[in-house]
């Protein structure tokens, strides 16, 4: 199996006196390659936190995470994260935003330079590679974070709530161009969200998790080909389902019954 | 449509006639309280009047405690830059390191905030021993004031604001040295210029202090000071009307302009 989660526990203590947390409890998963699993859980289940594991950030209390057969670490750019807060670095350009992380790949100057331009291309940002970030609007900002992450050609691209903070006619055009990459690249990603669209629209598989501490509540496979039609009805009834699903790991929130 | 249009231009009018209205009402409270002193107390109150022509009998060079004024002013300006200038070359570079390492936060942090809690003049037993009277001690008042302000925004914002950047950079499979320098430090720029920001003020006001009791023998707050002896108290307020305009240009001119300028220069653009 290309990713393999095993019985993670992660637990946090924020002080000595204080309660500890159980943010994600014996939960185990895994992920074959080329595979687009969305990983679907109400707010503040803990599915962030099993994400920062598996990009290394955190290490769990209990159980492992294997990539390719060897145990994760720390963070390394064969698996590369989108965050859902900004992290392109304000005081550089697109461009050299892009070509940061390829300088820690040994490539000359010139294919670092013709290797940061494609990347840039791919996401449509072509005109934009001298803009700061601060110039650009939130979805073009989100597209360069995902050439820069792409351009480190990782074996995994994980993705923690990456359109949370994107309006929602951008949104869409984004799904599509996230769509469209995974396409051509057959990259493995995982993507965390709490959205329902986003994840029907996206996933081959989608694993629903329990409110905290997260465990895997259900596995829903969708073999529907892409890009699909959210309207049909075949997606409204699973809609539905998953709706219910989150609805019963936790108390019914605005955002399962608003889905963007 | 022009009726917005010219609303708009009534507010951005309005906002700088306010600004006039409020100095307006400041002078007026002052000269209310002058009369209602005199008046009540018997003691004469300098009015603003009063108080504008003392500083020009003062700038065309009648002297306050033997030094024309703008010796006053040249020395309390170059105590506040010396002091504030030393702080600085050892404030910003003791906050990085200690915004960067843990470890180092851990155990040097808790001296700064003993440092901190200890109000400037409260110095003046250990500046006095260590420097004697004169300038050295008030110089050492404001290096400790700006110090600590320093250090503690600068670690302290560091830490915050560089974490995601530094997590980003650690993915993107940078090594330490690339880390510090190319993302962490510029990461810093906005926590260093906030406690460049509060460490001018807090040492432009401990200045004032210091001169009152380290002994300078000259400066605006040693002139105000000696208006207890002197009863010069037209003076003090010549004074005090110097230490709060040269404050407010440096301030809220100067350094607000320098600060916009880093702050594009880095693309951080907010000012906090």
């Amino acid at each position: 199996m290309f990713l393999e989660v095993q019985n993670v526990t992660k637990v946090f203590r924020s002080s000595e006196n204080e309660k500890p947390i159980v943010a994600v409890k014996d939960l185990s998963l895994s992920v074959p390659r080329g595979e687009f699993l969305c990983i679907l859980g109400p707010i503040g289940c803990g599915k962030s936190t099993l994400l920062n594991m598996i990009a290394g950030f955190e290490r769990p209390t209990k159980g492992r995470i294997l990539l390719e057969g060897k145990p994760i670490t720390g963070p390394g750019p064969d698996r590369v994260m989108v965050f859902q807060e900004e992290t392109l670095f304000p005081w550089m350009t697109v461009l050299e935003n892009i070509r940061f992380g390829l300088r820690f790949k040994g490539l000359s100057e010139e294919e670092t330079e013709e290797e940061a331009r494609r990347y840039l291309s791919l996401v449509g940002l072509e005109k934009f590679g001298d803009f700061r970030p601060h110039e650009l609007s939130g979805g073009m900002k989100r597209k360069a974070e995902l050439a820069r992450a792409l351009a480190l050609n990782p074996k995994l691209l994980l993705m923690d709530e990456p359109l949370s903070s994107i309006d929602a006619i951008s949104k869409m055009s984004l799904l599509q161009e996230i769509l469209s990459i995974w396409e051509k690249s057959r990259k493995t990603i995982v993507y965390v969200t709490h959205n329902i669209d986003e994840a029907l629209f996206l996933a081959d598989r989608i694993i629903v998790l329990t409110a905290r501490p997260a465990q895997v509540k259900r596995e829903v496979v969708i073999h529907n080909p892409k890009p699909r039609d959210l309207l049909g009805s075949e997606m409204i009834d699973l809609k539905r389902q998953l709706i219910e699903e989150l609805a019963q790991s936790h108390a019914l929130e605005e955002h399962v019954l608003t889905p963007g | 449509m022009e009726v917005n249009l010219s609303s708009f231009r009534r507010i951005s009018l309005s906002r700088k006639t306010r600004l006039i209205a409020s100095l307006l009402i400041l002078f007026l409270a002052w000269e209310a309280i002058a009369v209602f002193v005199e008046v009540f107390r018997n003691v004469p109150f300098p009015t603003p009047l009063e108080t504008f022509t003392r500083l020009v009998d003062l700038i065309t060079g009648e002297p306050l405690y033997g030094i024309p004024i703008y010796k006053h002013l040249v020395d309390s300006v170059s105590r506040w830059i010396l002091g504030f200038g030393l702080a600085v070359a050892v404030g910003i570079p003791l906050g990085i390191l200690l915004g960067y390492s843990t470890a180092m936060w851990d155990l040097f942090m808790p001296i700064i905030y003993v440092i901190q809690t200890i109000p400037g003049p409260a110095w003046i037993a250990v500046a006095l021993m260590l420097f004697g009277l004169g300038n050295a001690p008030a110089v050492f008042m404001i290096f400790i004031v700006v110090f600590h302000a320093v250090v503690i925004t600068t670690a302290s914002g560091a830490r915050g604001i560089s974490r995601r950047y530094v997590n980003a950079a650690k993915m993107l499979g940078a090594d330490s040295a690339t880390i510090f320098f190319k993302v962490f430090l510029p990461a810093a720029t906005l926590p260093i210029v906030s406690g460049l920001r509060i460490g001018l003020g807090n040492g432009w006001r401990v200045m004032v202090a210091a001169e009152m009791i380290a002994g300078t023998a000259s400066g605006l707050g040693y002139s105000i000071i000696e208006s207890r002896w002197s009863l010069d108290f037209t003076s003090a307020f010549v004074c005090m009307l110097l230490v709060s305009a040269f404050g407010l240009l440096t301030q809220r001119v100067i350094f607000a302009k320098i600060e916009r300028r880093i702050m594009r220069r880095v693309g951080l653009m907010e000012v906090s």
